[in-house]
């Protein structure tokens, strides 16, 4: 019988556990089973929400990846896709649009698939560009679905979402790309998706008590409150993943990349984030840091990490050539939440061992399990 | 009671708990147990504050650009207000604002002497700012920011040069859940109860160099 998750946050006093022992399936489990299910099915993290940069009208088929660890209460994410787009004619001063057209294409991971929302995102659909003359924008929704839970790895993910010309339309890229999971009703975990196995849980019972057919009430308990943790916190930004619209660097000493399209090199941008303090404010979380790069020689990534309120401190790592493709470098990274409010403010810095360019496409962040 | 649960005193980090595969069959939860179990949720539910937006701004912005036109020629779906204040400030075209999200809020913020209410949302921009206006809006779903759609408004204006400006956005009770499909396979569908909503940031310079470097958002208590 599938879990309903409650739609707010389920608290308990702790001295409501005084009252006996052992304690019982009513004071306790159960609250601490809602509770455990609002974590794993309601608070679901906003994966990435991104503008890339408009750029001159192309032909060329442009892609912005997205990096995901699916949360193990998902079963369906929304993607939004909103479309550059600003061609006009001037005529005596006054201007004149035309709505050009464009495709956008989704690609998800193995064991997944694509839902139809407002539109199909896979790449068939002819859909209106952005019109320069309107503020409001045109806003194209698709879905991913997960399957059922083991169809998809619990690993990071690649997506991509690829615009693409029409006919002789060409497009000027993307304006807004959002992957958000969508929090769930139910769970199931009768069907093997995480969660508490409510029967077990009866209050006619002991708490300790269990059957074969519907599990124990106690290690159930355990394990939900320790899956919770694998609803990770999510940072990341993406560009279009193209040596010549992608973020890039040329040198050999570390340094600040060249922002393409937006910010260039004119300063070195610092992204403000709070640092979930899974172990306190005084110990440092484990974060999985995963950056998609095309590089011909080895280099060196550099986290510039600033405490508000505190020190800032370098973690470097290297990545290796990947031979003119575009490569997935992956490492850790740690955070401190000391910071006021426990925010950090992050800058990124690249440099390769002979001066040759580093294309970057996306930086990711992402929260490691930490049972 | 606080409505996130009640965490032990002085410990504001998870503490261990014993594996299934530690856990003895039989045994009973005694109160410690039960009471370690219960704070570690609390502070899980505390600390899921979730990252919504994190991008490059525009970098260098043009002066006095409201939005209101494009190329001089006004645009067909915002009227140009003539006196311009809050939200009216700028047209919130891609001139002048980015859009984020839709992103789906969760509501487990006290409010004393009130039903519990949708967390802040926080804001927060590199810039430089000669005379820099940044703005902020929540809107419910993927509307647009009007007077009368909003969920959420705030501003600031700096002249402090190379900083980071911070908007802390509290949507209002209009914000409400609408039903959302959340699973859609094998033929199975089912729908939740979640409130989308949008994130809305703009800008307006009046005068030097003004330019806005990135874009992040992030949910504070």
């Amino acid at each position: 019988m599938p879990s309903a998750i409650p739609t707010q946050s389920q608290p308990q006093e702790l001295a409501a556990q005084l009252v006996a022992n052992p304690v019982g399936a009513t004071s306790f489990a159960q609250i601490a089973a809602a509770q455990a299910h609002f974590a794993l099915a309601r608070a679901l993290p906003s994966v990435v929400s991104v503008a890339p940069h408009e750029v001159t009208a192309t032909g060329t088929a442009l892609t912005v990846p997205i990096q995901w660890w699916p949360s193990p209460g998902c079963r369906l994410a929304l993607v939004t896709v909103d479309l550059q787009g600003a061609w006009y004619i001037d005529v005596v001063g006054r201007v004149f649009t035309d709505r050009k057209r464009a495709t956008v294409a989704l690609t998800v991971p193995s064991g997944a698939g694509v839902v139809v929302g407002s539109t199909l995102l896979d790449g068939s659909e002819t859909l209106a560009q952005r019109d320069p003359l309107s503020a409001t924008r045109t806003t194209y929704t698709g879905y991913v679905h997960l399957g059922d839970w083991g169809d998809v790895t619990d690993a990071v993910q690649d997506l991509a979402v690829t615009v693409d010309d029409v006919g002789g339309d060409t497009h000027q890229g993307l304006a807004a790309i959002t992957l958000t999971e969508i929090p769930v009703a139910t769970l199931r975990p009768e069907s093997g998706e995480l969660g508490v196995l409510l029967p077990s849980l009866d209050p006619r019972n002991d708490l300790h008590d269990g059957d074969s057919s519907i599990g124990s009430g106690v290690p159930e308990l355990l394990t939900a409150e320790q899956d919770t943790l694998r609803t990770r916190w999510h940072w990341q930004i993406a560009t279009y993943e193209h040596t010549s619209y992608a973020w890039t660097r040329s040198s050999a000493t570390i340094g600040q990349l060249d922002w393409v399209g937006t910010v260039g090199t004119s300063v070195d941008p610092v992204f403000r984030v709070r640092v979930p303090a899974i172990y306190g404010t005084s110990a440092n979380a484990t974060f999985k840091l995963r950056i998609r790069y095309n590089a011909t020689e080895d280099g060196t990534v550099r986290v510039v990490r600033d405490v508000v309120g505190a020190g800032t401190s370098n973690a470097d790592d290297t990545f290796a050539a990947s031979v003119g493709t575009w490569a997935v470098f992956e490492g850790s990274l740690s955070l401190s939440a000391s910071g006021t409010e426990q925010e950090m403010d992050l800058s990124f810095h690249f440099s390769t061992i002979d001066a040759s360019p580093v294309y970057v496409s996306s930086i990711a962040i992402i929260q490691e399990e930490q049972a | 009671m606080d409505l996130l649960g009640e965490r032990l005193t002085s410990v504001t980090r998870r503490l261990r708990t014993p594996t299934s595969t530690e856990w003895r069959a039989g045994e009973y939860v005694d109160a410690g147990l039960a009471m370690i179990v219960s704070h570690n949720l609390a502070h899980r539910q505390r600390e899921s504050l979730r990252q919504i937006a994190s991008a490059l701004g525009p970098g260098t912005i043009t002066n006095a650009m409201r939005g209101y036109t494009f190329q001089g020629t006004p645009l067909r779906d915002v009227t140009d207000p003539v006196t311009y204040s809050g939200l009216t400030s700028i047209s919130w075209d891609l001139q002048t604002s980015r859009r984020f999200g839709p992103f789906y809020a969760i509501r487990d913020r006290d409010v004393t002497d009130e039903p519990p209410t949708w967390r802040t949302v926080r804001v927060c921009l590199d810039v430089t700012a000669s005379n820099l206006t940044v703005l902020a809006c929540l809107t419910q779903g993927l509307e647009f920011p009007a007077p009368e759609s909003y969920v959420a408004f705030e501003s600031t204006t700096s002249t402090a040069w190379r900083t980071v400006l911070t908007l802390d956005l509290d949507p209002s009770r209009a914000l409400a859940e609408a039903a959302t499909r959340c699973r859609d396979f094998g033929g199975e569908t089912e729908q939740s109860s979640a409130a989308a909503c949008s994130l809305w940031v703009g800008w307006y310079g009046t005068s030097g160099t003004n330019s806005v470097w990135t874009i992040s958002a992030h949910e504070v208590r």
